[in-house]
């Protein structure tokens, strides 16, 4: 280590903060989710309010597990993941408790809003235009921050986990602010700078890279560090690893048409989107196939530990979530699957199966270093979680391919003289089992969150203060 | 033409990648940066290292 005076601790307060955040959005994010879906097996639980109906409560469903759960998580193992690699401390310690207090600000604003009804109505963007500069605001800081840190690293090398997360975080920064372009007329209503398809388009490149760098590219980055970390062998190959990152990054952002098959979109632009969702492919499954190979010749830890279990069946989530992708791009197939219940079947297949298990499983590995614990409370009940989650997300899939293919199959159906075989309300009728089953499925995996909040709870509690400090410490070992 | 073009400089681009990527220069840069998990964590880099000599040895055995 260099002579010149660098603090000689890890930031890990802010660290702790967001990962505590994590469990406790997840449960509500998730606990809203298993509602909305009670909501479609038992209409009566809209209570005839509107700021309880499912139209309302459906976008605050997502902004909670996407924005609040997710988030919370990228920031908590981006912040632990920048500093523990660089081997150094956050570059400013205001700045990162700004990026904290101010990400949950804008949470709750979201909690207070969407019921409310006040919606840009743009998915994933509803967020209206005050809380909107705020998020903005909030990022940049946090870019800030991540870039400031790697700056002043101590190490030669930015491992490939930093520059997943930083991709990550620099295009979100730009998909957020161009996709918010908006006039305000009022303090609470605002209109898109864009208009029809371009608006159309302009929506679902940000909505589709939402996907591709919020929930992909920064839990990469979650994926490079802890995955080998857990496992302790280094990642499978590291120029793979970086083939994978250029190749990823280039892709994903083409892919947005794919939202837009059989529109108003130009019909160039609905096949470049196909084409371009088609060969992401393979960069997604060079990264899957990057973790899981990580694995190889210790495949005999999974099945003693639950953490490593969740990290890589979330990486077979990822895997199976990827080729679907790609194969609901394809018009044809589209043409089925669109407006089913399919794509939200897949989009918790990545959600559920990647997002969460990876998450999860990272947290699990952080709150016992963060809270000098050798670890957590209790390894049994992880197991109970990972078996949890795992049986909820495959109720979940299963029941909505069930759904989505008999909708997309009825709606498509038609008697010899050209008119429809089934009205819409014969194949809501049909899916009704289907949407108990996912209510189930949804339970289960919320559920699962549960146990991890009083396994989290019991193991930051048997910690004293004295420990945690000391966790803190920057050992730094060998001539690196 | 200005899509062809398109093409061809993203397929440069990515053999360009690839050569530098698979570049035997670049070897002990990626065994170290490819450490940098374990490297501030004193016990696993000592299972790490260790994992990864015995992996050397068992592999010139064979031999």
């Amino acid at each position: 280590m260099s002579t010149a005076i660098s603090p000689t601790a890890y930031n890990y307060k802010v660290v702790r903060q967001f990962a505590i955040m994590t469990v406790v959005w997840g449960i509500l994010g998730m606990g809203l989710g298993v509602f909305i879906a009670s909501q479609l097996v038992w209409p009566q639980l809209n209570f005839d309010l509107p700021w309880t109906t499912f139209g309302r409560l459906r976008p605050l469903h997502t902004n909670l597990v996407i924005f609040a759960f997710g988030g919370c998580a990228l920031f908590a193992t981006s912040y632990y993941v920048v500093q523990r690699t660089c081997q150094t401390r956050l570059i400013s310690d205001s700045l990162a408790a700004f990026t904290f207090w101010g990400w949950q600000a804008v949470i709750v604003a979201a909690i207070v809003t969407l019921p409310l009804g006040y919606t840009t109505t743009k998915e994933y963007a509803e967020l209206e235009w005050p809380i909107a500069i705020l998020l903005a605001i909030v990022w940049v800081t946090y870019g800030v921050v991540f870039f400031g840190t790697i700056v002043k690293r101590k190490t030669k090398h930015i491992y490939v986990g930093n520059w997943f997360y930083g991709a990550f975080i620099v295009v979100t920064a730009m998909l957020h602010i161009v996709n918010h372009m908006s006039l305000p007329v009022s303090l609470f209503k605002s209109y898109s700078a864009y208009s029809g398809a371009t608006d159309a388009m302009i929506q679902w490149w940000y909505g589709h890279n939402a996907v591709g760098f919020f929930l992909t590219t920064g839990f990469l980055g979650m994926m490079y560090y802890f995955v080998p970390k857990q496992a302790e062998r280094p990642i499978y190959s590291y120029r793979l690893s970086i083939v994978h990152f250029w190749a990823l990054i280039t892709l994903y952002i083409w892919a947005g048409p794919h939202h837009l098959h059989y529109t108003a979109l130009p019909d160039w632009a609905q096949s470049l989107g196909m084409a371009m969702s088609i060969i992401l492919l393979a960069p997604s499954w060079g990264g899957m196939i990057n973790g899981m190979m990580t694995l190889s010749g210790a495949w005999h830890k999974l099945r003693t530990d639950p953490i490593l279990r969740f990290l890589v069946v979330s990486l077979a989530f990822y895997g199976m979530s990827t080729f679907e992708g790609p194969m609901m791009a394809i018009k044809t197939v589209n043409s089925l699957s669109h407006y089913t219940d399919w794509t939200i079947g897949h989009v918790h297949a990545g959600a559920l199966g990647w997002v969460a298990m990876i998450s999860i499983g990272a947290i699990y590995h952080m709150i016992p270093k963060l809270f000098g614990r050798q670890q957590m409370h209790s390894t049994g009940l992880i197991n109970a979680h990972f078996w949890l989650a795992t049986i909820g997300t495959v109720l979940y899939i299963a029941s909505m391919w069930v759904n989505g293919i008999t909708q997309g199959l009825m709606w498509r159906a038609i008697n010899d003289d050209g008119t429809l075989t089934y009205s819409f309300v014969e194949a809501l009728q049909a899916s009704h089992p289907g949407y108990i089953v996912r209510a189930l499925g949804g339970a289960f995996f919320a559920t699962g969150m549960l146990l991890m909040a009083y396994n989290v709870w019991r193991t930051v509690r048997a910690s004293n203060p004295a420990e945690a400090e000391a966790a803190t410490k920057i050992a730094v070992v060998g001539a690196h | 033409m200005i899509r062809g073009l398109g093409t061809v400089v993203v397929m440069v681009a990515f053999i360009g990648l690839a050569l530098w990527v698979f570049s035997s220069r670049r070897k002990s840069e990626f065994d170290e940066a490819t450490l940098l998990p374990f490297a501030d964590d004193p016990e696993a880099i000592k299972h790490v290292e260790q994992a990864q000599s015995q992996a050397r040895a068992s592999r010139s055995n064979n031999e």
